[in-house]
């Protein structure tokens, strides 16, 4: 099995995960570099990605799993040959052999990017510090069985606020990439839902990094 | 991007639509000439749309031009827009549509007449030409719409006649100088329209009869009476996008398009674009091998689909065929045709385009007697139909789509009846010759509703009523005998709406304008059609619909489009016409030339 280390950044964070999937395979093809395809009628290439991206949110850490078949160019070609094929915002960074498998991730580590147009960025600073701070944070949030109450605090293994400027705080988190999984818009929502005066007038997500048990980068 | 920006589209749905940065998109940078390259629908379709793609390659390819992509924003974005005060933009850069020197529209459907005025609007630049005094934000108009571009000559500076990838870099460097030389609109208007294929609609005056009909066409200042429409002579060199922008998002033909001739051998009397397109040119396989293999390389799409008015009539399709198989199968491409004739259908056809993937079949007969389809010139015969799908169904194939048109000129109950008893004699052929009957067999019927367009020889003839169009529908529906056949057919009030515009003339633009104040939008879309807003803008400016629609012409009247030539002679329609009226056919082009005219413009070469 062969891995993609890439990033999902700028116009790029508006494509869907399933326009994704079309356009990797594409470009490969447009690459000229073949790949494993399902058997079947319609057969279509064998890629899957770590963890689907939301729509809006940027990464600098995605991973996808495809096949080389065999008399392929090498895997250290490979990024430059397929960035010269991927629209604007996709850049692949890596390509390597994968040694482990994607059950093995455990946490994603974010930045949470809050603007607020009245400033006030080092109040906000504070209040966001004191919210987190709480042992139980509910939101109505939806579940495999519809929305539900649940308390995501057990979800988000580390959080912590910093103003940068009058208008934005930086927010970094690590949340659980395990069942239960918690998209880091969670932090968004816990704000938005339990400190309504606190709610950004918009926010930006960037996917940093993965992280497997003992808290080290997954590749 | 901009913040702004972004915020918006935090709030509308597919959001792909409205940001750019697909793959070979172009952006070029400090052009002397910038043109904004505006499709009046969504991005799904605009970008389905093969002229737009090889018209952009065509103005980008010019040295000192840039040319970017702007579309309509659904009803959505549109809201937010205008409430964040963010102007239209084209997509490659996000620069306002309003900074551009050429605003230019593809016009190819009647409906999105509204969508041009919202667009120039949400632009932030005056819906009326005459309110926009210098030469910045020129705006042209090309696409089939404008061979009758009149309800529009309120707001359209310049129509583009016919194929635009030599007129319209003849256009732009006119421009060039003009603006280099700091000419006013008016001289510019002037020297385009000498530019031939160019009509520039404020250098006619047109006065009216007291009965509503046309008095006179007068050209002013000294332009040409007749404008005659542009085509490219030699197809094999003619510019076609192999490096064609692949889009982030799915779009309605997400595919490579192959278009193998221009034009149509077959002179069905309805088809506007059977006429318009002529005279009849084609390319070579060696081109469109060379071509397809380039555009499947460079999208890394995985499907091909041929695409001409009719393109089982392709002289060399199963070189072509044969050819396009040798490089699609071991990719594991796939081969699609839009629909067939089913009169020259074949099995080794057939077996071309499944070799790879199996999709179903789609036939026109338009019409259900033999009677009718001979008035409209189909020349296609029952047996023909029949043989068709008894050969598709041996073939293992289980999905047949028939297409009709209700209310063409001549037809009566009995012809309509016609057609459910064709679709059940399609299903019996599914009986008797299916080689897997354990899948079953989907037979679609469906219909829509005619509509007389310009340049066909019914452009003088009557649209039935809406009511009566209902009526036959019900017929239809009511002459189906059993279940194992479906029944679509198409909403009256668009194609009646349709059929006002297509044949209107210049006291129209009030009508469209008045429609677009009380919201028309969009109104290809039945989500947002609203007919009675259209009807109370046809009322508001004491307008009325049926004498466009439903008043049959007199042969001797003066029609608005009278001032364009589209190669084929009035005189051509007239004969057309009466031979329909005795339910007799014409040849096709090959089998005998009924010497249309169109071979004027390509120097007596037609169909070679």
């Amino acid at each position: 099995m062969n891995r993609l280390l890439f990033e999902k950044t700028g116009r790029a964070a508006y494509m869907s995960h399933l326009d994704l999937m079309r356009t990797v395979p594409r470009a490969f093809m447009r690459a000229g570099v073949a790949i494993k395809h399902t058997e079947g009628f319609n057969p279509h290439a064998f890629v899957s990605v770590a963890m689907p991206l939301s729509v809006y949110q940027e990464s600098i850490c995605e991973l996808l799993n495809f096949e080389l078949l065999p008399g392929e160019i090498s895997l250290e070609q490979l990024p430059e040959k397929l960035n010269s094929c991927l629209p604007e915002g996709i850049k692949v960074l890596k390509a390597y052999d994968a040694r482990r498998p994607f059950k093995q991730i455990e946490a994603l580590e974010a930045k949470i990017t809050l603007t607020y147009d009245r400033g006030g960025a080092a109040e906000k600073t504070e209040a966001l510090t004191e919210l987190f701070g709480r042992s139980q944070l509910v939101i109505n949030k939806k579940t495999k069985s519809g929305y539900k109450d649940t308390d995501v605090r057990p979800g988000i293994k580390s959080v912590s606020f910093a103003a940068a400027g009058e208008n934005i705080v930086e927010c970094l988190c690590t949340v659980s990439a395990k069942e239960p999984v918690l998209n880091p818009e969670a932090v968004v929502t816990v704000i938005n839902t339990l400190a309504p005066e606190h709610a950004p007038d918009f926010y930006r997500i960037m996917r940093l990094s993965l992280r497997d048990a003992e808290g080290k980068i997954f590749e | 991007m901009e913040e702004k920006l972004e915020r918006i589209l935090r709030k509308v749905q597919k959001p792909a639509r409205y940001t750019g940065g697909e793959l070979n998109q172009i952006i070029k940078e400090n052009c002397g000439v910038n043109v904004a390259f505006c499709f009046p629908d969504l991005y799904e379709i605009g970008m389905s749309n093969l002229g737009m793609r090889i018209l952009y390659a065509v103005m980008n390819k010019m040295e000192d031009v840039s040319c970017q992509r702007v579309f309509a924003p659904w009803t959505d974005m549109e809201k937010e827009m205008r409430e964040n005060d963010v102007p239209l933009y084209a997509l490659e850069t996000g620069k306002p549509v309003k900074e551009f020197d050429i605003i230019a529209f593809t016009l190819g459907y009647e409906m999105a007449y509204s969508q041009v005025l919202n667009m120039l609007d949400l632009a932030g630049v005056p819906l009326h030409a005459a309110d926009r005094h210098g030469i910045e934000n020129i705006v042209i108009a090309g696409g089939v719409c404008v061979y009758n571009g009149e309800p529009l000559a309120d707001f359209v500076d310049v129509f583009s006649l016919g194929e635009g990838e030599e007129a319209l870099p003849e256009f732009i460097d006119l421009y060039r100088k003009a603006k280099n030389e700091g000419w006013s609109k008016k001289r510019f208007l002037r020297a385009a329209a000498d530019i031939e294929g160019f009509y520039v609609p404020s250098l006619y005056d047109i006065s009216y009869n007291s009965d509503g009909t046309v008095a006179a066409i007068t050209p002013l200042d000294g332009a040409p009476a007749v404008i005659t429409k542009r085509i490219v002579r030699d197809m094999d060199k003619a510019l076609y996008p192999t490096d064609m922008i692949v889009p982030s998002m799915e779009i309605v033909h997400d595919r490579v398009t192959l278009e193998l001739f221009r034009g149509c051998i077959r002179g069905c009397r309805f088809c506007q674009a059977g006429y318009v397109y002529r005279p009849v040119r084609s390319k070579s396989v060696e081109t469109l091998l060379e071509q397809a293999r380039e555009s499947l390389e460079s999208s890394g799409y995985q499907e091909v689909s041929l695409s001409s008015l009719s393109s089982s009539d392709y002289r060399p399709l199963a070189d072509l065929c044969d050819g396009l198989l040798e490089y699609c199968e071991p990719r594991k491409t796939s081969l699609s045709l839009p629909s067939l004739r089913a009169d020259n259908f074949s099995v080794e056809l057939m077996e071309k385009v499944q070799k790879v993937r199996k999709s179903g079949l789609t036939f026109a007969p338009e019409a259900g007697s033999q009677r009718l389809r001979d008035a409209i010139n189909k020349n296609v015969r029952e047996e023909d139909v029949l043989n068709a799908c008894r050969v598709a169904f041996e073939g293992g194939w289980n999905q047949v789509k028939l297409y009709f048109m209700l209310g063409l000129p001549t037809e009566t109950d009995e012809d309509v009846v016609a057609i459910a008893e064709l679709a059940f004699k399609v299903l019996r052929e599914w009986k008797m010759h299916a080689s897997n009957k354990a899948r079953g067999v989907r037979i679609t019927v469906s219909t829509s509703f005619f509509v007389p367009k310009p340049h066909t020889p019914y452009q003088w003839e009557q649209q039935i009523t809406m009511e009566e169009y209902e009526r036959r529908c019900t017929l239809l529906k009511d002459s189906m005998r059993t279940k194992a056949i479906g029944y679509n057919w198409h909403d009256g009030k668009t194609s009646y709406l349709e059929a006002a515009l297509a044949r209107g003339d210049r006291r129209l633009g009030k009508v469209i304008e008045k429609a677009w104040e009380l919201g028309a939008r969009l109104d290809g879309w039945s989500e947002t059609f609203d007919f009675d807003l259209w009807m109370r803008a046809f009322s508001e400016c004491g307008v009325d619909p049926d004498f466009y629609a439903t008043r049959e012409r007199g042969e001797d009247e003066i029609l608005p489009w009278d001032m364009v030539f589209v190669g084929v002679n009035k005189e051509h329609f007239k004969l057309e016409r009466s031979l329909s009226r005795k339910d007799r056919l014409s040849p096709d082009c090959r089998a005998g030339c009924m010497h249309c005219g169109a071979d004027c413009l390509n120097g007596g070469k037609c169909d070679e």
